[in-house]
This record gives structure tokens, C-alpha cells and sequence, in this order.
């Protein structure tokens, strides 16, 4: 439920409902020296280390679309509205958010979204959320409302703080509207599943495809142990590993390279179609094929797609785990027991060429639990520049990605 | 345009400065004879020229990082330059100031198949990237008109498009990983062969912050596969708001072109007399659509777009048939600046984003400003993003024309901006539009992107006199606003 919090909190929660609110807000934390914790609809609110503030600042109410031009390809939306009703919103005019936002939950609004930069199995094709943010609306920590960007596809003119926002889970400053571009929705899928193959099987095809000119808008390898999605059943054995590569385009496209990829990787068991294929994408998306048990804490590494099985074996080799790959091996979502220690996760994934986040912890985190991947002493100076730069008194969610920021 | 200032007492240490540079760099890299320094005086904005006090060619980051130094302990301003093709003077010398040349660090460091990118020095050219992965069938996706010339290094500061960005996005689309040194000479890394940054996207801030934040020293770009077939339509309207129509109706069919051009009366006429791309002369306006992908999708598509442009009023309707072909189509479009000196001396180029819907009225009131300044302008406009490149043509031998040029190219932009688009969609800011950036953005606006560069660059020290109209001091922009005069609100418990 949208702006409940467990009953065990006393925070108090502020709804604003414009950006002027918004600004009232943050000038009455700023006096009363009292933090902020911005929230969309709480979906992702585990996301992130645990922010020390007396109220909570909501977007929930601030919903709905500001302006929509389908023909130019780009919607302007407040940040509360939930993602599942922009989305359809979108729909009706055949369009999308091409990044795929996992939802996780459905309070999930658009706001929180972005703020977590949280891009789905389309991210391979279509780019992240950074990508698609064009510009926004907010108030800084300074109380003041600031715009970036523009309500154009393409523009250059000044810094591009859209993406700075993109991200930035909501420590630099509120976003009170977001402009957003939206694509076409394909006409047609499908999804190509391989059953069987090992963790370097997969890959190597994974990485064979994402080399194709097939335009694979979806690459994901379910090792065995996995919580397979419903449509699946029948295609594989229990026991048996799934690979899935999806094909989206006009009819005769898709029948072209769904052909054309089952010749690449000299093996089928099955294709999925339309409805079935959208529905084990939002199974990927949603994390459906790992439920966290007690104990285990949820992780995502971003890294280049040939380092993906080796560290997967490292991490196995050090404890028990269960997890699977994305964006054709550049993405791992893995679960890991509570005693795996954050700072050798981090050193791992930096070593692999990329980098680790500590999505849901097991526990309560401590203060010193790295959630977000340790910074170089120049890249971690600059965080605290721009932090200080747009919260200089720390006052919106303060310490949600590290200490002080 | 007024060039800044140049300070007298940085002026005075003009020896000082080559000599601790000759001292630090290998012999070669540091420039300070005046008749060395020419070649270095303006980029693609020939109007505004200016002698750097001297010009360093480092051939590596670590030569970056010393002379950085250097600059740093000395307190001289410092603009980096990438190949000089800049359309907007982001790379126009400062008279107090050093000139950095990318141009040596020109290595591709590693193409990298399996995870589908190249590491790449600044100084390497666009072109370049997609030439060296030819043979694997792969390409670099943006491809600006300077690409023959133009540096990855340049393309990542002023975040460059190209006729394809569409589909595939412009430069920070494409980037996965950047080395940049700051202003104070340390040299730090973000991204890298993952699709994630850490935390902060700092890769994003740097993309198109025009030299003003760091040098980029390092570049990984994203490589994409070559599609199986791209084939290109033309098609002739009576109309430019005919054939803007007709680009609103492609896209309301569900679909994305790699690329849609549209040429006006003017555009045509002279980019046929230079190319011979067969543009029909005389027709008032061509869009030239291009698919790319699988060949059984290019065919549907373009059948589906031909029967859309019949019904939005296409009067002749042209289909590449090969890739020849395909390429004659856009060497006309392609050629559109360089035909204009067929017909001008010199034109002025401009490069609002505008919505498309606003695009007759956009057209109308150019008409009424080319009468009013008795300026011809031609219009190339990259349908798809809204990117509009009318071309201003004047005669600079002619007393007054230059600065009639820059007044209508005011008008033009502004008027961009009335109608809500932007002042530039992929020239940049620059030294050009600098003081119009007050016009599209307000003042809290402006201080939020001049805090950021406060938290690159303190000093400011890197391509002072770029982007922004008055620049405050960064003790300045530190202090906290106080509203009104007073920091007390009421408890507001009432939301």
C-alpha cells in the first residue's frame, strides 16, 4: 500500500501534491535541521542503506500525466504516478518505456524508477533509464526548483543533469516531474528457449546472439535451480537449465531471426509466443526465478559479459548461492547467504571489470555495510562535491548511498 | 559575441608557462611561437579567432596529467581540443590560456568482439572506429557529418549526433566507460566494459559538458553489428509542413526509421548542383526516410512507409534499390554544408530542437525573418529528433552582414525556444549561444549547472568564457539561498 509504513516506524509522512509543497517541505526541513526520506510508492525502499530522518517526504501524491505527445515520442509525467498505470497509459498508444522498469511491487511508481536507474531484459537493446530520462523538474536540497533538460529527443544545450538525477536515489534532490521518452511498442515476439546448457554454454551463445544481427532484445540464462515461470513448463525437464532469447519486431522480421537464431545455436526446444513471451519477460524482470529465502541477501552485478560465468564460479566456490544472468551476460542477480561479507562481493566484481550492489540485505544493515560499490578516493571526492553541491545540509536521504551522501 | 577578456597578469606569465611546460613535457609537445600557434586559432566557427598563449600536444594521459598540473599550480586556463571541427567555438583559444591538442593520442587501445566494444584514445576519428571493425561486420553507431575529422574525444564532449540517433541514440548512448583527467591534473575513470556506472553518473555529466569539466584522455565506446540491409527512401512533398506531416504519421505507425531527413526548396537546389544525388530541383520539399535490420523487416517497413507517404501527399516516391544507390541518396543530405558555399560565401548554421508539431509554424516565421533581414536560408532538418539546421546565408565582405546573420540566428533560436524546444541539439553551446542559455533556462537552472562545474573544476579553470553567461565565483554559489530573508517555516504537518 502506497504511504503505509510498518507499524513499528514513527515516521511521520509529508504528501505534497506540487512542486511549491515540495519546496515548503524541504525549507521547513532545512530550518528544523530534520532529514527527509524521499519515497515513490516504497517498493524499492530497501534499496540502499537506511536513512536516518524523521519523516518521510511521499510522492504518491503527486500523479498522473502532464502532457503526452505520442508523435514526438515523449511523455511528461509526475513522479508518483505508478508505473503500472503510466505504462498502460503508454499502451494505448502503442508506445512503451523501452527500458523495461522492473516494478518489484505494485506501488512502484515512475519517480522511483528513475531515482534507482533500474532498467529490465530490453536493456541490452534499448538502454537504461538514464537513457530515456530527456529531463526533469526538482527541488535541490537548497529548496530551490530546479529544471534539466528539455521536452525534446535531442538536446545538448547545457550539462545533461537528467542523468546526474538518473540514479541518484533521491540524495541530490526531489524529482516533482519527469520528462521521459517513450518508443513504439513492437508489434510482434518471441522467444527462442534453449533447455540444458551449462552456465558457458549459454553464455557463448548469449554473447554469439548479442554479435548477430538478430537484434536480441532479451538474453537471460536460468541456471538449474531456478523458480521457472509458468509457460515454460513442458519445455524443459525440472532439472534442466533454460536459456531465453526474444525477438520483437513486425511478423515476418520476427519469424526471419527467431529462425535464423535456432540455426545459430544448433539446438531448440521451443519457442514462446505473444502473451507467453511477455509473461516470462516480466517473470526476469520482476525476479520471479529467485524468491529470497531467510538469510539470503539479494545482489545485482553489472560487469563486461565475459567475466559473468567466472565470477559467478568464484562466488560458488566461497558459498552456497543461487542466481542468474541478464542482458546476455552483463548482469548477474544473485542471492547470497548473510555471512557472504559486502566488501568481498564488492572486491570481486571490481576485479571482474565491473560492479557489485547490494540490493536487499538479509538483515538490518549495519553502518558500515557497503550497499553501493566502493569509489576510488577521486571518483568518491567528486560524490561528495556534488552532493554538497546540491545537499549541502544533508538533509535529503542522508546516507542512502554512503556515508554522507 | 564578446571573446573574455584576457587577465594581464596571466598574460605576464606567458614565458613562465612554456618554460615550466618544456620543463615537465618531452620536447615537441609545447608550442609557444606565435607562427605555430595559428593553426590553432579557431575551430569550425571560423568568425571568432583567437591566439592561444601556447598550444601542448601530450601523447599521453600522463602528459595530460603533468601539464594539467602545471596549469594548475600556475592558475592559466586551459581548453582542450579534439580535432577543431566544433560547430559552436567550444574550442576557440583564449588569449590567457593554453591550448590542449588531443590530436596525438590517436590509438585504438583495444577492440574487444566478445563484449562488443573498442577502448579508444581521444584523438581517434569517428570514422575511424567503424573503419577499423569493418571486416567483423561491426560499426560505431553515431555518426556526425564531420565523422571523416571529427574525434571520439571531441564527440564525447559535446555529445555528438549524427542522421542515425533516432534508432540508435547519440554519443552517451554509446559510451560505456571514460579516463578523464581534472582540472587539478588527477585522472579518473568511470564505467567501463559494464552497462553500469557505480553510483553517481558521472559518465553522463561529463558527456557533453564541452571541456568545461575534464579532459578526456580515454574512451570506451559501445560497438553494434552491422544490420543485414539498409535501404533509403525518398520522397517529394509540395510542402516542408507536408513532409513534416508525413514524419509525424510514420512515427504514429509504430515506426522508428534508422534515419529521416527533410531538405527544403534552397537545401535541394544546392546540394544537387554539388552532389548530383538526383534530388528532384524545383520540389519544395524531399524526406529521406532509411530502414535498417533484417531484410525481411526493411521490405516491410518500407512498403508500410510508402503507403503512408502516399497518403500524407507524396507526389514521387524513390526506393533504393542497392546499396550504390542507397548512398547516392545521402550524399546530397550529407553534403549540405559544404554545397552551401556553391551558393554563399558564407552561411551561419543553426541547430534548434523544436516538437515537430511546432514545425510550420517554425518554417513560417524563418520566412518572415529571412524577408525581414534580407538573408537567404536554406532548411536541412533531422525530422525524426526535431533537430532543425536552418542554414543563414550571408556575405562576410559585405559590411554588416555578419552581425545581421548572428541577429537573425538569434531570432531563430529563440524562437526554438518559444515554441518549447532547445537552443542546440547536438552543436553545443559553446562560445556561440552562450549568452542566449539566460533565454532557455532560468536562473536557478543555470546555478545548479554551474554548482556542478564548482565541484569539478573550483577554479575554474577549464574552458572558462564556454556555456555560460556570467559565470559566479564557486565561494559565491556555495552559500545557501535564503528565501526571502529568512530560513524559518512553519511546521507543516499539513500534507
Amino acid at each position: 500500500m502506497v504511504n503505509q509504513l510498518p507499524e513499528h516506524e514513527s515516521k511521520s509522512i509529508l504528501q505534497p501534491s506540487n512542486a511549491e509543497e515540495v519546496q515548503d517541505c524541504v525549507m521547513a526541513a532545512l530550518s528544523n535541521e530534520a532529514p527527509l526520506e524521499v519515497m515513490g510508492g516504497g517498493s524499492k525502499r530497501f534499496y540502499g542503506r537506511s536513512v536516518e530522518a524523521p519523516r518521510v517526504l511521499s510522492l504518491a501524491g503527486m500523479k498522473g500525466m502532464v502532457d503526452y505527445q505520442p508523435h514526438e515520442l515523449i511523455a511528461v509525467v509526475r513522479p508518483g504516478t505508478p508505473l503500472a498505470e503510466f505504462e498502460n497509459t503508454l499502451a494505448e498508444s502503442g508506445q512503451m518505456l523501452a527500458f523495461e522498469p522492473p516494478h518489484w511491487g505494485a506501488a512502484a511508481t515512475i519517480g522511483g524508477a528513475v531515482a534507482c536507474n533500474l532498467s529490465g531484459p530490453r536493456r541490452v537493446k534499448a538502454g537504461a533509464a538514464r537513457d530515456h530520462l530527456l529531463g526533469f523538474q526538482a527541488v535541490t536540497g537548497r529548496g530551490d526548483i530546479v529544471m534539466g533538460g528539455g521536452r525534446v529527443v535531442k538536446n545538448v544545450t547545457g550539462y545533461d543533469l537528467s542523468k546526474l538525477m538518473c540514479g541518484s536515489f533521491g540524495t541530490l534532490a526531489v524529482l516533482t516531474e519527469l520528462v521521459l521518452k517513450v518508443l513504439p511498442a513492437a508489434e510482434n515476439e518471441r522467444t527462442v528457449v534453449l533447455a540444458g546448457l551449462s552456465d558457458g554454454e549459454a553464455l557463448a551463445i548469449l554473447r554469439e546472439a548479442a554479435r548477430s544481427p538478430y537484434e536480441l532484445s532479451g538474453m537471460a540464462h536460468l541456471p538449474v535451480g531456478m523458480t521457472m515461470p509458468a509457460p515454460v513448463a513442458g519445455l524443459a525437464a525440472g532439472d534442466e537449465s533454460m536459456t531465453f532469447l526474444r525477438i520483437e519486431g513486425p511478423a515476418p522480421s520476427v519469424a526471419q531471426r527467431s529462425e535464423q537464431v535456432t540455426q545459430m545455436a544448433k539446438r531448440q526446444t521451443g519457442f514462446l509466443e505473444q502473451g507467453e513471451s511477455r509473461e516470462v519477460w516480466a517473470a526476469i524482470r520482476e525476479l520471479q526465478p529467485l524468491p529470497l529465502q531467510d538469510g539470503e541477501s539479494l545482489w545485482r552485478i553489472t560487469l563486461p559479459p565475459t567475466s559473468s560465468a567466472a565470477i559467478m564460479d568464484i562466488l560458488r566456490g566461497k558459498m552456497p548461492l543461487r542466481g542468474f544472468y541478464d542482458w546476455g551476460g552483463g548482469l548477474i542477480w544473485c542471492a547470497l547467504p548473510a555471512s557472504a561479507k559486502a566488501a568481498d562481493v564488492h572486491r570481486f566484481a571490481l576485479e571482474a571489470g565491473g560492479y557489485a550492489r547490494l540490493v536487499r540485505a538479509s538483515e538490518e544493515l549495519d553502518g558500515k555495510t557497503q550497499v553501493f560499490p566502493p569509489l576510488a578516493p577521486t571518483n568518491r571526492n567528486l560524490h561528495v562535491q556534488l552532493k554538497q553541491a546540491f545537499d549541502p545540509n544533508g538533509i535529503l536521504n542522508p546516507g542512502r548511498m554512503y556515508e554522507g551522501i | 559575441m564578446e571573446l573574455p577578456k584576457p587577465d594581464p597578469q596571466r598574460l605576464a606569465k606567458k614565458e613562465q608557462t612554456a618554460q615550466a611546460l618544456l620543463a615537465e613535457l618531452p620536447s615537441g609537445t609545447v608550442l609557444y611561437a606565435e607562427e605555430d600557434l595559428i593553426a590553432y586559432q579557431c575551430d569550425g566557427v571560423s568568425a571568432y579567432r583567437q591566439t592561444p598563449m601556447a598550444v601542448v600536444l601530450p601523447g599521453s594521459t600522463g602528459e595530460v596529467s603533468r601539464a594539467m598540473k602545471i596549469l594548475h599550480e600556475l592558475q592559466i586556463p586551459v581548453v582542450p581540443w579534439g580535432a577543431g571541427t566544433g560547430l559552436s567555438g567550444g574550442a576557440l583559444p583564449l588569449a590567457d590560456g593554453v591550448t590542449i591538442v588531443l590530436a596525438r593520442m590517436n590509438k585504438i587501445l583495444e577492440i574487444d568482439y566478445e563484449n562488443r566494444c573498442a577502448v579508444l584514445e581521444p584523438g581517434v576519428t569517428n570514422l575511424r572506429i567503424s573503419e577499423a571493425v569493418r571486416h567483423k561486420d561491426f560499426y560505431y553507431a553515431p555518426d556526425p557529418s564531420s565523422q571523416i575529422a571529427c574525434s571520439i574525444g571531441g564527440n564525447v564532449a559535446e555529445n555528438s549526433g549524427g542522421v542515425h540517433c533516432l534508432k540508435y541514440g547519440v554519443t552517451t548512448n554509446n559510451l560505456l566507460g571514460l579516463e578523464v583527467v581534472l582540472a587539478d591534473g588527477e585522472v579518473m575513470r568511470v564505467g567501463g566494459k559494464g552497462m553500469d556506472d557505480a553510483a553517481y553518473d558521472l559518465m553522463g555529466v561529463l558527456t557533453g559538458s564541452e571541456g568545461l569539466l575534464a579532459i578526456v584522455t580515454e574512451v570506451t565506446v559501445r560497438l553494434l553489428r552491422k544490420p543485414e540491409l539498409a535501404r533509403a527512401m525518398l520522397a517529394v512533398f509540395d510542402s516542408v509542413e507536408g513532409s513534416g506531416q508525413a514524419v509525424a504519421d510514420i512515427i504514429a505507425g509504430g515506426m522508428v526509421p534508422a534515419g529521416m531527413e527533410i531538405m527544403d526548396k534552397l537545401a535541394i537546389e544546392a546540394t544537387e548542383e554539388y552532389a548530383q544525388s538526383g534530388y528532384p530541383v524545383g520540389a519544395e520539399a524531399i524526406l529521406l526516410v532509411e530502414f535498417d535490420g533484417p531484410e525481411s523487416e526493411v521490405e516491410y517497413l518500407l512498403g508500410k512507409t510508402g503507403e503512408v507517404l502516399r497518403k500524407a501527399g507524396a507526389t514521387e516516391i524513390r526506393v533504393s534499390s542497392s546499396e550504390e544507390e542507397r548512398l547516392k541518396l545521402w550524399a546530397g543530405r550529407k553534403a549540405a554544408f559544404p554545397a552551401m558555399g556553391r551558393i554563399s560565401p558564407d552561411y551561419y548554421c543553426m541547430d534548434g530542437t523544436i516538437p515537430r508539431a511546432a514545425l510550420p509554424r517554425v518554417l513560417g516565421e524563418i520566412r518572415r525573418l529571412s524577408d525581414k533581414y534580407g538573408l537567404r536560408v536554406a532548411n536541412v532538418f533531422h525530422a525524426g529528433d526535431g533537430n532543425l539546421h536552418p542554414l543563414v546565408l550571408y556575405d562576410s565582405n559585405k559590411p554588416g552582414e555578419l552581425e545581421k546573420a548572428e541577429d537573425m540566428g538569434t531570432e531563430i533560436l529563440k524562437l526554438c525556444v518559444d515554441v518549447g524546444g532547445v537552443l542546440t541539439g547536438e552543436h553545443g553551446v559553446g562560445v556561440e549561444k552562450r549568452d542566449l542559455m539566460s533565454y532557455q533556462f532560468g536562473e536557478n537552472d543555470l546555478d545548479a549547472m554551474q554548482r556542478v562545474k564548482c565541484s569539478f573544476d573550483a577554479d575554474s579553470l577549464l574552458n572558462p568564457g564556454k556555456m555560460f553567461p556570467t559565470l559566479h565565483r564557486c565561494a559565491e554559489l556555495g552559500k545557501m539561498h535564503v528565501h526571502g530573508g529568512k530560513l524559518l517555516f512553519p511546521d507543516i504537518e499539513r500534507f
